[in-house]
């Protein structure tokens, strides 16, 4: 418990001191966090197109869709806040051979390298998003009771608990290649799943979605709690399996460690 | 010529060391393939119709795997080796080549295209006709797309040509060309047919080169035009006049900012 107080006040200091650094370029913040609405906002803008010029998909109509929309730019922007610069991180301290500096540090390796993943450019899509579930919200009428403010951030939480486990496996995937290519789009694509509603997939992806690789608890149970759709059971599998996948992911890095050979020189 | 034909051969050499790069659509796209399958099964079954703004379901899904073969002839990175060459100071050496920087970056880029319709759109062709028969597909659409997807080379090269030599104005200029790529991607129809915008909105973006390097290409492809020889011919004609324009616009700004270029190194 004491590790991950001290990861926390890292991830603290860590990003109070990029928020510094951002904000001596102001402009290329602007720009920057501008750049990251515009393509968070692709998503959204396309799901409108389809709803406003077909009958849309099964279970949900246009203002259904853009509270779906919200909580998903809601997402995409905690999750570039939290892991935005990870990536490159992670890329740069492996084949730099930087690894080895972190391995004799106090805390432990991968706890540090995920508080170092902080990017204040996703403040954008995560402002974006909260107005655009604030107008569903008042536009659906939805009475939105503290059950639902808790189980939305229960969702949220654990969303992040798989993310967590994503980008373990991530930077153990990069400590194996060691050059990745293009593993990032490989990642950004799979993920892809979780941005649909599962109404959408067949019954066999959709069981997929829920249980063995839970993406559903990203956008689909924040949404289906506000609008008061919750499903008890289903909800609970998949945050066991979040918490699962990121024991299994830790186990992996474990694993990774013992066969990482210094690449830098 | 010969200058030019040696420049693409050593380029194309030195990509090729890098060719499973190319490749790496390959893994992304059967994913992105299969989203969009389930995504538009479920809007057709419950709008239920067999064509979606003219788009049978095959034509639908191919259109969006359509942007990325498109890509494989179209693609290049010509703006931000010229802003990195501009920033870095590079750029003088590059003056002083017998070949000009517009020679030079167009060999790479048709190097390193070439590459990509080995690695990329050759094996994905394959691929995705497997995941989902593209019974549209005929030897004379795949010929005519041909046709018009190398004009379409030439008129994205250009663009990113003079988008890249805003550098020496504004120095670092990777936010702009973010915002301007995806602008370019979006009015292109890269994201979505653009049957789904307002016929307002549509007609704004005719005004834009994006849609001959993206949309037109991926029509022909999906064998959507039902009056080819006429389209085609319109189509190659805009394409043409925008190269025109695009050349012209290069060669009196080229020169003007070239006398603004300063280097500092030593």
């Amino acid at each position: 418990m004491r590790t991950v107080a001290r990861l926390l006040r890292l991830f603290y200091y860590q990003s109070k001191l990029k928020i510094s650094r951002a904000m001596m370029y102001r402009f290329d913040f602007l720009i920057g966090m501008t750049v990251a609405l515009c393509f968070s906002s692709i998503g959204p803008v396309l799901q409108y197109l389809i709803f406003t010029q077909t009958k849309g998909f099964p279970g949900w109509n246009l203002k259904q869709i853009i509270l779906f929309q919200g909580v998903l730019l809601f997402v995409l922007g905690i999750r570039r806040i939290l892991f935005g610069d990870l990536h490159y991180f992670v890329t740069e301290l492996i084949q730099k051979g930087d690894l080895d500096r972190l391995l004799i540090k106090p805390s432990p390796a991968i706890g540090i390298i995920l508080a170092s993943g902080f990017n204040l450019n996703g403040i954008g899509t995560l402002l974006a998003g909260s107005v655009i579930m604030g107008y569903s919200i008042h536009a659906l009428d939805l009475t939105i009771t503290a059950g639902a403010i808790g189980l939305f951030a229960l969702s949220i939480l654990f969303g992040i608990v798989l993310f967590l486990a994503l980008e373990i496996m991530f930077t153990c995937a990069v400590i194996v290649l060691v050059n990745i290519g293009r593993l990032d789009d490989i990642v950004q694509s799979i993920t892809g799943f979780g941005e649909y509603p599962l109404s959408i997939f067949t019954a066999a992806l959709k069981i997929a979605l829920v249980t063995f690789i839970p993406f559903a608890v990203w956008v689909n149970y924040p949404a289906e709690a506000l609008l008061n759709r919750w499903d008890n059971g289903q909800a609970a599998v998949s945050f066991l399996v979040c918490m699962l996948l990121l024991g299994i992911s830790l186990s992996f890095w474990k694993l990774c460690l013992r066969r990482y050979t210094s690449a830098g020189g | 010529m010969n200058k030019f034909a040696a420049y693409i051969q050593i380029s194309f050499k030195q990509s090729f060391q890098y060719k499973w790069t190319f490749a790496m659509t390959l893994a992304t796209q059967p994913i992105l393939l299969f989203i969009n399958m389930a995504l538009f099964r479920s809007i057709y079954d419950y709008n239920g119709v067999d064509t979606l703004k003219g788009y049978s379901f095959e034509q639908m899904i191919w259109y969006f795997t359509s942007y990325m073969l498109v890509l494989s002839f179209v693609w290049n990175n010509t703006a931000n080796q010229i802003a990195r060459k501009i920033i870095t100071g590079d750029l003088s050496m590059d003056l002083l080549r017998p070949v000009s920087l517009f020679q030079n970056l167009m060999a790479r880029s048709i190097a390193s295209r070439l590459i990509a319709i080995m690695m990329d759109f050759i094996p994905g062709l394959i691929l995705y006709s497997i995941i989902i028969p593209p019974e549209f597909l005929t030897v004379q659409s795949l010929l005519t797309f041909a046709v018009v997807v190398i004009p379409a080379f030439l008129l994205n090269y250009l663009f990113n040509y003079l988008l890249g030599i805003t550098a020496i104005l504004i120095q670092n200029n990777a936010s702009l060309l973010s915002v301007v790529n995806l602008l370019a991607a979006f009015t292109g129809g890269a994201f979505i047919p653009l049957e789904f915008f307002p016929s307002s909105v549509n007609r704004i973006f005719d005004f834009l080169p994006f849609k001959y390097i993206i949309y037109w290409p991926i029509q022909f492809l999906l064998n959507k035009q039902p009056d080819t020889d006429w389209m085609v011919g319109k189509v190659l004609l805009v394409q043409l006049g925008w190269i025109a324009g695009l050349y012209v616009v290069y060669r009196i700004v080229w020169r003007k900012l070239l006398s603004k270029f300063g280097d500092a190194g030593g």
